[in-house]
């Protein structure tokens, strides 16, 4: 049949896809004479590693990154958690204002971040004067405000997951004695695990790559900085350092990357909870 | 049991909002009280330096209905989520068909898929307009070798500096960094319909594109509808990249409802508040419609 033709237009869609990605790690290992040539090559002769080094020897790199990997971590597992919580009360118990809830959820959604920074800063402000430790000028603040932003979707897409295990399960796990807790935890969670890599998946990137939150809240304290911020340092008004900018993006994308990679199977079988209805 | 009911009986009803209350909580005091908040400012008199100088009642939105540029700004927003959202549910419909078949590469062929949605869309649009760049992008280079282009630095070079190629452009990397999620939202889609179906359309003597029409497509609605739904959402609100490429220049040709309200965010924060709440209005109506349109079940399944 026409099967090579679809495979090879397959291979070159993921081409396509991938090469600003390719363009990226490369520009970062072109010495800083070829990045400027007006005849750029897809390929280097001379790879070189100065830019990964300016990037890693200056501006507290490191530091940045750690924090990066704090924040993003911090809300993926919380935002697991209590995601997973509330999927669980809007599909086993039916209540007053059910629907009403999930729809606030849906609208939350559909809020652009880019409007709410001022409130943002003064709410962020005013908490951190009652609980300092997350205040403006700290990773709680974006901790916090990921996760709240976090939630909407994650509460839909796992809400999916828990409809989809019988509910005999639960009961056949209460008539051997099991408590809400045990079937909480040892029935319910070990089932919905894919559902929760999925949205896992999606509070992390959010966080990880954010430069909105991490610009609004971190104002002063230059060890509270995030990625983004080692990012930016490359931006000159006169002329732009590309070698750095590539390199700084290629080390802030690969982990991800490769957080992706190996999840990816989890994330096919993850979103198709989330998407059958 | 049965005759003393009452504590437990409320604990059971109050249950549920013990395990849903974390999440109402955040979402409230994080989310839907800055929103209030923004709809408050939308009705102040704010000072350019951020003192509120009082009511303004619907003074801010009648100045921003009088800008020369709103009428456009909202035009554009519309063009600009349909056109996005489209072009994405096409290309992902087909990319899911092809990767959903078994060849050699698949596996890599995937991961590769993968790396627009991983990176960070502002990098990704910093990426390409760098490559847009009239001195020195990669694009014009290859326009420049194949003989598409006179010679670099120019006007022509400069695909940004003009509006009719600056929107085209904004819209090919929204789809860019859209297509990944959306393909493997309809890949899981397509991996929940049941292998019987197509043997049952292969019996009756199906072709190809028939058994797609009336079987893959229809079952495939409820992934379709979400993914959609998502991209809506995304792409309307979508900021990084119409900002890192353009700014909304030249003029305001190429601003968004989000870009405006970020543009006017520095003259006056009462219009700039009154453009979000029109804006958030308007996401409301953009899902309402579709909601409809796409005859989504309105009911919450249990």
């Amino acid at each position: 049949m026409r099967r090579p033709v679809a495979n090879v237009i397959a291979v070159a869609a993921a081409f396509a896809t991938f090469f600003p990605i390719y363009w990226m790690v490369l520009s970062a290992l072109k010495p800083a004479g070829e990045i400027q040539s007006l005849d750029a090559r897809p390929w280097t002769l001379s790879p070189t590693f100065d830019h990964f080094q300016r990037v890693l020897s200056g501006e507290n790199f490191s530091r940045y990154f750690v924090n990066s990997l704090i924040v993003a971590l911090s809300v993926v597992v919380l935002s697991a958690l209590v995601a997973f919580l509330a999927a669980v009360a809007v599909t086993r118990f039916s209540f007053r204002f059910r629907t009403t809830v999930l729809l606030m959820f849906l609208v939350a959604q559909m809020v652009p971040v880019e409007a709410l920074t001022i409130p943002l800063f003064f709410l962020v402000r005013d908490i951190g004067t009652a609980v300092p430790g997350v205040g403006l000028n700290t990773l709680g603040a974006l901790i916090l405000v990921h996760l709240a932003f976090s939630l909407p979707f994650a509460i839909w897409m796992m809400r999916g997951f828990v409809a989809a295990v019988p509910e005999a399960l639960e009961e056949a796990a209460m008539i051997d004695g099991a408590g809400r807790g045990t079937i909480l935890w040892r029935v319910l969670f070990p089932l919905v695990a894919p559902g929760l890599v999925a949205t896992s998946v999606f509070s992390f990137i959010a966080a990880w790559n954010d430069f909105i939150f991490a610009r609004t809240f971190i104002i002063s304290a230059k060890d509270n900085q995030t990625l983004p911020a080692a990012l930016l340092v490359f931006f000159k008004p006169d002329e732009n350092d590309w070698g750095g900018i590539m390199a700084a993006s290629t080390l802030m994308t690969i982990p991800v990357l490769v957080f992706f990679i190996a999840v990816q199977r989890k994330l096919v079988s993850g979103l198709a909870g989330a998407v059958k209805d | 049991m049965q005759q003393k009911p009452t504590f437990k009986q409320v604990a059971r009803r109050l249950e549920p909002l013990a395990w849903i209350g974390p999440a109402m909580v955040l979402i409230a005091v994080v989310v839907v009280w800055p929103v209030i908040e923004m709809i408050r400012s939308s009705f102040l008199k704010i000072s350019r330096f951020g003192v509120v100088q009082g009511s303004n009642g619907a003074g801010n939105y009648a100045k921003l209905f009088d800008e020369a540029d709103f009428g456009g700004v909202m035009i554009r927003s519309v063009v600009w989520v349909v056109a996005v959202v489209a072009l994405t549910v096409l290309i992902s419909l087909g990319l899911a068909q092809l990767f959903n078949q078994r060849f050699p590469g698949r596996r890599v062929t995937r991961w590769a898929l993968i790396a627009p949605w991983a990176a960070s869309v502002v990098m990704t649009s910093i990426m390409f307009k760098w490559m847009l760049d009239p001195e020195v992008g990669l694009i014009n280079m290859v326009r420049r070798d194949l003989g598409l282009l006179d010679e670099l630095g120019g006007a022509a070079a400069d695909p940004l500096g003009a509006a009719s190629t600056a929107m085209p452009w904004l819209i090919a990397v929204a789809v860019f960094v859209s297509v990944p999620f959306t393909t493997y939202a309809l890949l899981a889609g397509l991996a929940t319909i049941p292998a019987d179906v197509y043997e049952a359309a292969k019996m009756d003597g199906a072709s190809t594109w028939r058994t797609y029409w009336s079987v893959t497509l229809p079952l495939l609605r409820p992934a379709l509808t979400v993914a959609a739904l998502i991209n809506v959402m995304n792409v309307f609100n979508n900021f990084p990249i119409i900002w890192v490429m353009t700014h909304g220049q030249p003029g305001y040709s190429t601003a968004t409802s989000t870009i405006f309200m970020y543009i006017l965010k520095g003259s006056d924060i009462g219009e700039s508040a009154a453009m979000s709440v029109v804006n958030f209005g308007m996401v409301i109506v953009l899902v309402a419609i579709f909601l409809k349109v796409s005859k989504w079940k309105t009911e919450v399944p249990r």
